[in-house]
């Protein structure tokens, strides 16, 4: 029952795929809870996470990413679309149609990390039970001393020393937490991780080793990340591939490189451009500060939610939504804006995408 | 002798602000603890710095370094276990030069400077503003306060700053709660609120840490905008290294309570001594093209309570002087000019032996 | 359930492993109980109610006399004054009474009672005195302190109306008084942690009807309440019956307060990031609630517990004072106080007031030592 029927076909390469994905929550009033409008968090969202690659959901607050990465993982239902899910030459599995067993089950492949290290972690147990915790419910260990062993080699995998498992969350520091975090979410040996601003909360120096040591799990052990963030420099750093969400939307998708120098969409261009540069020849360049603020989910302007604050915004603009479509020409990776104008503009990138030669567009 | 160093420190030249003025503030040797029951901890120990008029500066570490507490500690509204236990604090008031680390914190003296010479904007607006006053009441005492002027003069004195930082409709906007405004506009009446006297100094903390990337840009625009339009100096307190580099002149970079290197931004982003500015520039993922690796700092933040001998940092450093580093605190040694670091790879063994 | 007893197994291996490293593998409670200890106030008003709940619970040994036996010549005999030196200016190392020679004042009638410097009664430890039987099983005579002459009576703080000692009855009176509000704490937290658990766990509509009773509940003025519940007991029931009865009367306001509490707990907490990753790791509902939910409120609803004890002390006195609760021959402070009511005690003799004292110490005693819990118990926001 949880098989994908006809819902869509997944790509060759595809671990996940997502599928016209909506996450709507009503707006409710008063006493009797009149529905009185609803906020689109996550409208219409599609893409594929291809197994063994890094892709970053990237936007600003409001933008859909979190509540996307929950809707996949099932800790949100959404309100319509589809999750499919397969593992190896196994028939794809619609996660969004699963029981509270099967989802069980599915879950021990997909993982989250969470942003706050000092939230995720209960206080109340010692490293050895929060991470031992999903191999004792999952009944994955045989004993107490199987256990330890387990639990040991994950602490050796995070870079932990093991005698430290019987330690309460309270003796580490914030990048240490987040290491305990990752042994716990590695310890069902799972095939997918959702790392939800894993690194936001971390200071640069102990951020770099946790940036670091997910590649080095990822290269290990074959993980597929989907990595949400807000810190355009972070993602470039880590993901492989990058959608770029506003208001419920993905209004960009394509290989990292290629998107940070050749943006197709103009709030990835401006985002680019808004992002600090820690080099002060920079100081000077021309920055994008685009005006007002993200457009509320609950109120969202017709047509391109984006074009209040477009600096290309036309009529068309205001008046038809975009969608999202193959920017990137025939051959190569697939790019994909959703921009009526994404084949006119002249977008700058990192170091001037504006200067790179104009490709043949469809 | 890190005071005294410092204090030799007058004549550096800064490129922001006027070279040859004096300093606005001058810290010197400052030393702020924290008593606690579960012990001291010396969250400021020994920082010194100038600052002149129409400069920007800005601190930056991790946190724990005492960024923070150096600003609170200027201003003397530390929390309640928090004490200024030694050092300068020479604030430059016009005719006269008052030290604000002995000055009561309640008294007259800092209640004058507070909020009229230093301003100081917070990473949190919704802490600088009482939900039950519009933000055109809270402008106008502001300046009543501090300026002999009329309810009406100090009206359009608000409304002028409103429109100064970039509010939309700043004669509607004097009449709104802050509950009212989105986060941007927040962080604007924010500003027009400690500009409103005009002050010689604003000390942003983190201004921009909790805001996204796009209404950092435009904090940032502003806050460069309103400097070249009001020349206050500025002191920038964040651990976002690129927006040092986008806002300020010169950089002090602190690790753990003490300064370990300082200099204009460009020596310190192109020419890093110390090993722990190195190694905090090399840990940031650039937005260039291409793959840049990044090399983080190996080990963690000592516990405040466990502090390490010597330098602070030789428990992570990858240069580390065995029999060196861990004796004592290395002297601020000169490195270029109007750059110092405070490293034994650079000098002040000598004093050891 | 395999699973909830393979976790167990876990648990306690784990717990024997954390003897040795002090800090860094210290639990919750050893983190409270070392918060705890930095609180003097607190501290020193725990070793207060550990001595009162000691006394309550050897009354018999401890109390000098049988709380029942009067003497109808020692009727409102004031407290006698203990003294080391004797007329003669002789110091003794062992502490003596003067007896009371009772005379009537000549115009008043008033019994007038004046000590016989003639007579040195010692004071003695572990003395022959009235039999009692200890928790109604052991047999004895001897008692804690008392004069070394059995015949003879020390008035500690003073006789009652019908020459009882009011030392010895404060003592029993503890019993009831201090016992009340455990049971009555006890039983509103059960109903209070079930009914906030299900209101703060289900949510929707349940959630929605139990806020409303507890509403309803709250807004009843609480004596009128307490009166008319108590007026309804029968007034044949045997002091134990009685004693349960007033302690359900107490608990029907008292609950509803812990549910509160509990209920935003169970709220708070469902949004901590580690219950939303225990439930991907799996858990099952129970295994939240009980693994996750209540060992993290757990201290904090102890720390609310011991600043609701003194309400239901207060409530039993109160009751007990204006005739509703425990009856004589039942003593408890209140029942005790019924006596202080008229005008003329507090003329002629203020030490019937005493058990005021008592009442007002044992309840500073829990409010501070709450105090010292409440501060205590978040350990994780200081570290």
């Amino acid at each position: 029952m949880s098989g994908a029927g006809g819902v869509g076909q997944m790509e060759d390469r595809a671990i996940i795929s997502v599928r016209n994905l909506v996450k709507y929550f009503p707006i409710e009033t008063g006493f009797l809870r009149r529905q009185v409008g609803v906020v689109k968090a996550v409208d219409d969202v599609n893409f594929d996470l291809n197994e063994g690659e890094t892709l970053a959901l990237v936007g600003e607050s409001g933008c859909g990413k979190t509540t996307t990465s929950h809707c996949i993982i099932q800790a949100q239902r959404p309100t319509a679309g589809h999750v499919l899910f397969r593992i190896g030459d196994s028939a794809p599995m619609d996660l969004t149609q699963m029981e509270k067993a099967e989802l069980k089950a599915a879950r021990r492949n997909i993982r989250m990390i969470y942003q706050d290290p000092y939230s995720s972690l209960n206080p109340r147990m010692t490293l050895l039970q929060i991470i031992g915790e999903p191999l004792v419910i999952h009944k994955m260990v045989e004993s107490q001393e199987a256990l330890r062993n387990k639990v040991a080699e994950l602490l050796r995998l995070v870079r932990l020393d093991p005698s430290t498992m019987n330690r309460y969350p309270h003796a580490f520091s914030g990048g240490q937490r987040q290491r305990i975090a990752i042994a716990r979410a590695l310890s069902l040996s799972p095939k997918v991780v959702i790392a939800d601003e894993a690194v936001s909360a971390l200071d640069v120096s102990v951020q770099a080793q946790i940036l670091n040591l997910l590649k080095e799990l990822q290269n290990q052990l074959g993980l597929t990340y989907l990595f949400v963030a807000h810190n355009l420099a972070v993602v470039k750093y880590e993901a492989d591939r990058v959608a770029v969400m506003y208001a419920g939307k993905i209004v960009e998708i394509g290989e990292t490189e290629e998107l940070y120098t050749n943006p197709r969409h103009p709030y990835t261009e401006a985002l680019i451009s808004a992002a600090p540069n820690p080099d002060p020849d920079t100081k000077n360049r021309a920055r994008i500060v685009l005006a007002g603020e993200v457009a509320d989910p609950g109120n969202l302007p017709p047509g391109c939610a984006f074009h209040p604050r477009c600096r290309y915004a036309e009529d068309r603009c205001r008046r038809e939504i975009p969608q999202l479509v193959e920017v990137g020409g025939e051959e190569g990776p697939s790019h994909r804006a959703a921009c009526h104008f994404a084949s006119e503009l002249e977008l700058a990138g990192i170091s001037g995408g504006a200067e790179e030669p104009e490709r043949e567009r469809a | 002798m890190t005071a005294q160093q410092a204090g030799e420190r007058d004549a550096t030249s800064a490129p922001g602000g006027d070279a040859a003025a004096d300093p606005l503030l001058s810290v010197r040797n400052l030393q702020t603890h924290f008593f606690s029951r579960e012990g001291v901890v010396k969250a400021v120990d020994g920082v010194s710095f100038d600052i002149k008029p129409g400069e920007i500066l800005g601190i930056a570490g991790e946190s724990g370094c005492g960024k923070s507490v150096t600003s609170q500690s200027i201003l003397r509204i530390l929390p309640r276990n928090g004490k200024i236990v030694g050092g300068e604090i020479l604030f430059n008031n016009g005719d006269r030069t008052v030290d604000l680390a002995t000055e009561e914190a309640d008294g007259r003296v800092l209640r004058d400077i507070r909020g009229k010479e230093i301003a100081m904007i917070f990473q949190e607006p919704m802490t600088s503003f009482s939900p039950v006053h519009t933000i055109g009441d809270q402008i106008i005492e502001t300046i009543r306060i501090h300026q002999d002027v009329s309810k009406e003069e100090a009206r359009d004195q608000a409304v002028e700053m409103l429109r100064r930082v970039g509010m939309p409709n700043p004669v509607r906007n004097i009449e709104e709660y802050t509950f009212n405004l989105s986060g941007g506009m927040r962080q604007r009446a924010m500003v027009a609120l400690s500009l409103s006297c005009r002050p010689k100094l604003l000390i942003a903390d983190e201004p921009t840490t909790a805001v996204d990337v796009t209404i950092q840009a435009q904090m940032l625009e502003l806050l460069r905008d309103i400097q070249a339009d009001l020349g206050m100096a500025i002191i920038m307190i964040t651990h976002d290294l690129g927006v040092i580099a986008e806002l300020t002149d010169r950089v002090m970079i602190m690790y753990l309570g003490k300064e370990v290197e300082h200099g204009t931004v460009e020596d310190v982003f192109h020419r890093p001594q110390h090993p722990y500015t190195r190694g905090l520039l090399a840990s940031i993922p650039k937005m260039e093209p291409g793959r840049v690796e990044i090399e983080p700092i190996e080990g963690v933040v000592p516990s405040p309570y466990a502090m390490p001998t010597g330098c602070k940092f030789h428990t992570r450093c990858p240069e580390y002087i065995a029999g060196v580093c861990e004796k004592r605190d290395p002297p601020l040694t000169a490195v270029g000019p109007g750059h110092e670091v405070s490293c034994y790879l650079y000098g002040g063994r000598e004093e050891l032996e | 359930m395999t699973e909830a007893e393979s976790a167990a197994r876990l648990e306690t291996a784990a717990a024997e492993e954390q003897a040795d490293q002090r800090v860094l593998v210290a639990s919750q409670w050893q983190l409270i109980r070392w918060r705890f200890l930095q609180h003097k106030l607190a501290v020193v008003s725990l070793a207060v109610l550990v001595i009162f709940y000691l006394v309550a619970i050897f009354a018999e040994f401890v109390a000098p006399y049988d709380p029942y036996i009067f003497r109808e010549d020692l009727t409102l005999a004031p407290p006698h004054k203990i003294r080391f030196i004797d007329p003669e200016g002789r110091f003794h190392l062992r502490p003596f009474i003067h007896p009371f020679e009772k005379t009537l004042d000549s115009v008043t009638y008033a019994a007038i009672f004046v000590e016989d410097e003639t007579v040195l009664q010692p004071l003695g430890l572990f003395v022959k005195g009235d039999e009692y039987k200890l928790w109604g099983l052991i047999e004895s005579d001897i008692h804690l302190f008392g004069l070394q002459d059995p015949e003879a009576r020390l008035s500690l703080l003073g006789q009652d109306t019908v020459g009882r000692d009011l030392f010895t009855r404060i003592i029993y009176g503890a019993r009831i008084s201090l016992t009340i509000g455990l049971v009555g704490v006890a039983m509103s937290f059960f109903l209070g942690i079930l009914f906030g658990g299900l209101s703060g766990y289900l949510g929707g509509t349940v959630d929605m009807v139990i806020q409303r009773v507890i509403e309803s509940l709250r807004a009843l003025p609480t004596l009128p309440l307490w009166m008319a519940l108590s007026i309804a007991l029968p007034s044949d029931w045997p002091v134990v019956r009685t004693y349960f009865a007033i302690v359900i009367i107490l608990s029907t306001v008292g609950w509803t307060s812990i549910a509160r509490v509990v209920r935003g707990r169970f709220f708070a907490l469902r949004e901590e990031d580690f219950v939303g990753a225990a439930e991907l790791d799996g858990a099952g509902n129970l295994r939240i609630i009980f693994r996750y939910l209540l060992p993290s409120f757990m201290s904090y609803i102890i720390a609310r517990l011991t600043l609701a004890i003194p309400q239901m002390i207060l409530g039993e006195t109160a009751l007990s004072f204006i005739g509703l609760g425990l009856q004589a021959p039942a003593i408890s402070w209140g029942v005790l106080l019924k006596d202080a009511q008229a005008i003329r005690v507090l003329a002629l003799s203020p030490w019937l007031l005493l058990p005021t004292l008592f009442v007002v110490v044992s309840i500073l005693a829990f409010n501070f030592v709450g105090d010292g819990l409440r501060d205590a118990s978040d350990p994780y926001t200081h570290v």
